[in-house]
């Protein structure tokens, strides 16, 4: 999308206009998603460690005899993993 | 004692937008000094062009611009609506900037207007032309020398199947420690990678809240 349009509406004047985002705003919402997009890469990094743990986990427990259906009701769900490649424009 | 709430400004975009702004929220003449509450409210619609998370797919959130913008805390819950559990994550408990920077931005768990996941609230109108659309209010409050805190609730969601009623409720909550800002603010609502529909309607409003002014 190349031209980027903003609805303002004044509180003070009670008028509302439409004009094209600024330079400055649109340097502000591509720093924004690349920020969101380094969130992510760590948010995935976290969930990683964390579904190995509860991998290794649901394993002891069926080591020890659970039926699977026991250890899902024990073991939370893994968590999400974002596919990165999908977020890099 | 609260004051009423004033009505500030209603906009219903005439072409679509990917910025939706409140501004001058507070007189400039006469600067906030008090503890303030805000009440904001979208009627928002977009298009399904996404169903899974691509290159470039749209997300959606909303920020103010006081002093301290970054909400060093954040709270997200989200509701699966097909099957009527939930399960809730933070966000950043972190000072620093971040995905908290923006009150209620989330990549993937989008709270609004959504694509993807069964467990996503959003409303079709049909299968047809794959509009959605969704109602969300938050409430936005600011203390100067305290800090500012923001909650946001959904109304008349629904499942992504249509198989179950949305959770009306509050989803997400955030806050942020430290001296609120008492220049004239402005609220912004963020369409990013995409736009908000044309017909889509904002509303906002203020309430002062105590009688020291």
């Amino acid at each position: 999308m190349s031209n980027y349009m903003v609805s303002e509406h004044d509180c003070a004047t009670g008028i509302t206009t439409e004009r094209e985002f600024t330079a400055e705003e649109m340097e502000e919402m591509r720093a924004g998603q690349q920020e969101a997009v380094k969130q992510a890469e760590i948010e995935n990094a976290q969930n990683v460690v964390a579904n190995a743990k509860l991998a290794t986990t649901r394993e002891k427990f069926l080591g020890m005899g659970l039926t699977q259906e026991e250890v899902d009701l024990i073991v939370p769900a893994d968590q999400e993993v974002h596919p990165m490649e999908a977020l890099v424009e | 004692m609260t004051q009423p709430w004033q009505f500030l400004g209603y906009q219903k975009l005439s072409a679509r937008a990917s910025q939706v702004q409140f501004t001058n929220v507070w007189d400039a003449t006469s600067p906030k000094n008090r503890n303030m509450k805000f009440k904001v409210v979208m009627e928002g619609m977009t298009y399904n062009e996404t169903d899974v998370i691509e290159v470039g797919a749209p997300y959606y959130y909303c920020y103010t611009d006081g002093t301290n913008s970054s909400y060093d805390r954040s709270y997200y819950q989200q509701y699966d609506t097909n099957s009527g559990s939930a399960s809730s994550k933070t966000w950043s408990t972190s000072a620093n900037h971040g995905q908290s920077q923006s009150a209620f931005q989330e990549q993937y768990q989008n709270w609004i207007l959504t694509k993807g996941g069964s467990g996503t609230q959003r409303r079709y109108s049909s299968a047809e032309d794959n509009l959605q659309w969704g109602t969300y209010e938050v409430t936005w409050g600011s203390q100067p020398g305290i800090g500012e805190s923001m909650q946001m609730k959904a109304f008349n969601v629904v499942s992504i199947s249509n198989s179950s009623s949305g959770y009306n409720h509050v989803i997400a909550g955030c806050g942020s420690g430290g001296a609120a800002s008492p220049a004239p603010g402005t609220f912004y609502w963020q369409a990013a990678n995409y736009t908000f529909e044309t017909g889509s309607k904002f509303w906002m409003w203020a309430m002062r809240d105590d009688n020291g002014f």
